[in-house]
């Protein structure tokens, strides 16, 4: 295969730990930022959640392709795959993915722990989550449910 | 004592936790750890090694995909550009296309020394004895006596100490500068210079400087502003770059004024003499012998064989220091292979001949001069040339310019299509899109020396048709 030895820079900045660690200290410091902006605000945690869910969820389950580089050399073979479905060229359970997959989990259960397991917030936060992580699973690899964002 | 107190806080707060938390909270909490440790020990695997496509997605994966053109759309330009004639027979002055014979005002064969009986024997007696070519480069089983000659005559006639060969007239200009200058170097050049030296300057990846053609105010300017001062200006080499005679405009180069600033200003020379060769000067020496300036003021001089000599490949001639350089440095010289031998027996020749009758140079000049007068009242066409240069540049006056350069072409290519049926063969100045300063459109016009009064004076009354009937 040729594609081993192409880098694929769409997703190849995903690996290093130092981005990880950026990633870890960017929601602390989003947690910061509420508490001393609206030191009152309860639900900081959980707009954080579903931030994240959002937009992780946009830009590795629904943009598709190599959005930000020149993607000749690919011929096109990326072109129907979402960035999560690039990381590894497909390896599942692979550091990376454990590493995405885990952090919405962990603001799942941080959320659960500050805005409890009762009313819209708890429904907010589990369903945001459910699906962010459920798009994670390997069951889900390269499928399209209902055919949504299909082309 | 103080680890104690760690794990004491530890416990209060693990207390705290489970007391807050109620129990369904702790048992998603629960679940979700058993989770994370699930995925933790999941070990990598690679879904669907190797599946299908399904038929429809197949048709669809078909029916998507449109093909993208092999080659890019060429504008009008290129499209004019891509006329070619295919010459059946040609000799020193005629050529033959579609059966028939056309005086030939398009080739730089400014001797005449193209289909000379003395030249074409002489090649002919090198191929029986070394064969059509070397068989490798310079350093690599490439060097044969004649190409030895052919230096030590060339360093004879330019009066310099030494020359070094190159096999391509093109790849001369365009291996000597980036031998000189490298990365962090400076390089100022004429905008007018042509594509060859072009090549060259980028090659070189120094940084660059332009100034106007031929402007000394400019030039003087440019030099002003690189002019370093300190530790900096020693490790800085800076080289100015012209050419004798610029074939993109058929103008020379003030040589007596750049060496007054080479004095003032400490630079380098480079000088591209390709087509002032055998021309310029009483002798042929070129444009230092047209100014009456010592060669050895010029740092590096480059020529070419191929325009004026009539043969083939190219030259650097100046201190032994700059040609030693080049036998390692100049990549044409060191990775291509060398000159094929007949080439460099009919340039030693042509050289010997220039030497001995200087008729033919005369001759030149004359027919320069007289093409010159007789094309100066030309309507509709203004020559840009200078009347001492071999190739007239004949372009739109600012009557007839369409100020447009597609359509400017166009009309010069309906001039050189109307000379053609006329009997004599012209030519656009083509030029490569890439170059940075295309001169303005042209038709270029190569005299020789071997032209007759007649043919002169016919072929000027054809361009004069021509042109009038076209504008």
């Amino acid at each position: 295969m040729t594609d081993e030895f192409q880098i694929n820079r769409n997703q190849s900045w995903m690996h290093s730990k130092r981005f990880w660690v950026i990633y870890i200290v960017a929601i602390i410091a989003c947690k910061v930022l509420f508490s001393v902006l609206v030191p009152t605000y309860e639900y900081d945690w959980l707009t954080i959640t579903l931030l994240h869910a959002v937009i992780t969820f946009f830009g590795f389950h629904w943009q598709k392709g190599i959005p930000f580089f020149q993607a000749g050399w690919s011929q096109g073979k990326y072109s129907r795959l979402t960035l999560w479905e690039q990381i590894d060229r497909g390896q599942q359970y692979t550091p990376t993915r454990k590493f995405f997959t885990i952090i919405p989990i962990i603001l799942f259960m941080i959320t659960l722990h500050s805005n409890g397991y009762k009313g819209i917030p708890f429904y907010i936060n589990a369903i945001a989550s459910f699906v962010i992580v459920l798009s994670k699973m390997p069951r889900m690899d390269r499928v399209r449910l209902f055919g949504i964002n299909k082309y | 004592m103080f680890l104690f107190d760690i794990y004491n806080n530890i416990l209060f707060y693990l207390k705290e936790f489970i007391v807050t938390t109620t129990s369904p909270n702790l048992f998603i909490h629960g679940m979700m750890a058993v989770f994370i440790i699930y995925l933790l020990t999941k070990r990598p695997f690679k879904p669907r090694q190797n599946d299908k496509l399904s038929k429809a997605e197949e048709e669809e994966l078909i029916r998507e995909w449109t093909p993208t053109p092999l080659t890019p759309k060429s504008n009008p330009l290129e499209v004019l550009n891509q006329k070619e004639l295919v010459i059946q027979s040609s000799t020193s002055t005629h050529v033959t296309v579609d059966n028939k014979e056309l005086l030939n005002l398009a080739r730089a064969n400014y001797l005449g020394f193209i289909g000379n009986d003395e030249i074409n024997k002489v090649s002919e007696k090198t191929v029986r004895k070394y064969g059509v070519g070397s068989c490798g480069p310079r350093g690599f089983y490439g060097t044969i006596d004649v190409h030895l000659e052919l230096e030590k005559r060339t360093a004879e006639f330019m009066k310099t100490p030494e020359t070094v060969l190159y096999s391509s007239a093109y790849a001369t200009i365009s291996s000597a500068i980036p031998s000189f200058s490298k990365i962090g170097d400076i390089i100022i050049v004429d905008r007018g210079v042509s594509q060859p030296v072009q090549v060259g300057v980028t090659l070189s990846r120094s940084r660059i400087f332009y100034f106007n053609h031929n402007d000394m105010d400019d030039l003087q300017r440019v030099l002003e502003q690189t002019q370093f001062t300190g530790s900096k200006a020693k490790i800085v080499r800076k080289f100015v770059v012209i050419e004798g005679l610029y074939y993109n405009s058929g103008t020379i180069a003030p040589l007596p004024q750049i060496l007054k600033f080479k004095e003032q200003y400490k630079f380098r020379l480079i000088m591209d003499e390709s087509h002032s060769i055998g021309v310029l000067g009483s002798t042929g020496r070129g444009i230092t012998e047209h100014y009456g300036v010592d060669v050895n003021s010029v740092d590096i001089l480059t020529g070419s064989y191929g325009n004026a000599f009539g043969s083939g490949g190219g030259f650097c001639c100046g201190a032994p220091e700059v040609v030693y350089h080049q036998r390692l440095n100049g990549v044409g010289y060191v990775f291509s292979a060398s000159l094929p031998p007949f080439l460099a027996t009919s340039a030693t020749t042509a050289i010997t001949m220039l030497d001995e009758d200087n008729s033919i140079l005369e001759r030149l000049h004359e027919n320069i001069n007289h093409f010159y007068k007789g094309l100066s009242d030309l309507k509709g066409l203004e020559i840009t040339s200078l009347p001492i240069s071999p190739v007239i540049h004949l372009s739109l006056d600012s009557k007839s310019t369409r100020n447009n350069r597609i359509e400017d072409e166009m009309v010069l290519e309906k001039i050189v299509n109307k000379a053609m049926e006329s009997g004599i063969l012209l030519t656009r100045a083509k030029y490569v899109a890439a170059e940075k300063f295309i001169p303005k459109p042209s038709i270029r016009v190569s005299v020789n020396s071997l032209l007759s009064k007649e043919q002169i004076n016919q072929s000027i009354q054809i361009i004069k048709q021509c042109t009038s009937s076209v504008l």
